[in-house]
């Protein structure tokens, strides 16, 4: 075998092993990708779960003998700032993952603070069956919301640390790939708030 | 009194989760007798043999500081209740008062599969008609056979052990084309190339030996996973549920 072949078969070679390398990084990426949009899927059914649940608390507040329509104000408010907040799940860019988070959580102190004041002015009906299940289904939506925040960052991390990490960084540039955000605790409450209340 | 939990998303890493066992009733609080358990233990690995619906019950001293209702969650999540397929997992979890931890925390945390069948409203139900009073008493074994005896015929009706079955027929034919994949391509460009080079025997005859070597071990590893899973008597381990915070939890 004459040594130009050699030489061609051997650069041809360590080219096909750099393009393979950049196949199995990309479709890793996609994959790490495809993870992350199911991850945000779930967050917003939960956070959508929230939103439905919402009429059925002003509707049953409503229903309050000596209701006072300020009560609703703040948590109509917060939820239509929700409903402002569009996110376009092929990007879920920092910028865009930050305000969603704050419109978000603006309602979630809208919803804390509503049913404080619910509980407080109308015992009688903070007393019902009928609250009570609502009470827990609010309740078990704000866990839903909790652990899958936690799950879709589970799998950004995932995602950014692979996109980061040098070697498959260049190709990942090359081949359009970007960073995406996070949710973040808010700076005032490191630790759980809990709003608590007796009836 | 109504706990209504705020908790931030949460980057920390200082989540804690009682240790994994193999067992469906895992007391670390001594709160039941040893024949408790194994009649607790019994009747769900009968209803998970049945139904392939798994139920955990886990009661621990502590919760370290973490909300009841998210160490539920995590149990079943990182435990893996319930099957893959169907998310079809429940956790109960006790916190008992202790002179350190001076409060009772009762959860249930529904895996996705079971969120139909047992909505918040229902969960929150079953503890505060159910649980609490026999939980203040220090009764934990009648608490908890009362919950199961409501949730054990809802979640029956839920979908039945034949969807699992027929599940199960999908991923072995699933497993099949993997394997004619895996051993079948390689076995192709081995032929082709042992064709274009006949006089490289050592080549042929090691790839050969790894073929044959591979095909079995896909094949045992696929029937030994279903086995153990089903192999009657015992429990045979958990199915890698998921769980996405439903449920609900009070305090007694």
């Amino acid at each position: 075998m004459k040594k130009s072949t050699i030489t061609i078969l051997a650069v041809v070679g360590v080219l096909a092993i750099i393009v393979l390398w950049g196949i199995s990084v990309n479709n890793k990426l996609v994959t790490l990708e495809e993870n992350v949009s199911k991850a945000w899927s779930q967050v917003e059914n939960a956070y959508k779960r929230r939103m439905d649940l919402i009429p059925q608390l002003v509707n049953t507040v409503q229903g309050a003998a000596n209701y006072e329509k300020s009560v609703l104000t703040e948590v109509t408010n917060a939820r239509a700032g929700v409903q402002q907040t569009q996110v376009d799940p092929s990007q879920l860019s920092e910028e865009q993952i930050a305000a969603y988070q704050k419109a978000q959580d603006n309602l979630t102190k809208a919803l804390a603070n509503t049913i404080k004041v619910t509980v407080e002015r109308y015992p009688e009906l903070t007393a019902t069956q009928g609250f009570r299940d609502l009470q827990a289904q609010l309740e078990g939506t704000e866990n839903r919301i909790t652990t899958e925040r936690g799950k879709f960052n589970e799998a950004v991390q995932a995602y950014n640390t692979k996109l980061r990490r040098f070697p498959a960084s260049i190709i990942a540039g090359m081949l359009g790939f970007e960073k995406k955000g996070y949710f973040t605790a808010p700076e005032e409450a490191a630790e759980p708030v809990d709003v608590k209340f007796d009836f | 009194m109504v706990l209504l939990a705020f908790v931030p998303a949460a980057l920390s890493q200082s989540e804690w989760t009682p240790k994994k066992s193999n067992r469906l009733v895992n007391d670390y609080s001594g709160m039941l007798s040893q024949e408790q358990q194994n009649t607790l233990e019994q009747r769900l690995v009968a209803f998970n043999d049945s139904t392939s619906n798994q139920i955990v019950i886990v009661i621990t001293p502590t919760l370290q500081g973490d909300a009841s209702w998210a160490v539920a969650t995590r149990i079943g999540q990182t435990w893996g209740v319930g099957q893959k397929d169907f998310n079809n997992g429940l956790v109960i979890l006790i916190k008992s008062k202790t002179e350190e931890e001076p409060s009772g925390d009762v959860a249930i945390a529904t895996g996705y599969g079971v969120e139909g069948a047992l909505p918040d409203a229902f969960c929150k139900r079953i503890i505060d008609d159910y649980m609490v009073e026999p939980l203040g008493k220090g009764d934990y074994y009648t608490a908890l056979t009362e919950a199961l005896d409501i949730i054990e015929p809802v979640l029956r009706g839920e979908y039945s052990y034949a969807d699992y079955k027929k599940s199960e027929r999908t991923s072995a034919l699933i497993g099949l084309l993997v394997v004619l994949g895996f051993v079948g391509v390689p076995a192709v460009i081995a032929y082709f190339y042992n064709k274009k080079h006949p006089n490289n025997k050592g080549n042929h005859g090691g790839n050969r030996n790894h073929t044959s070597g591979s095909y079995p071990w896909f094949m045992g590893s696929g029937s030994s996973g279903r086995s153990s899973g089903w192999g009657g008597g015992g429990f045979g381990g958990f199915g890698g549920g998921s769980f996405g915070g439903g449920g609900a939890s009070g305090k007694f």
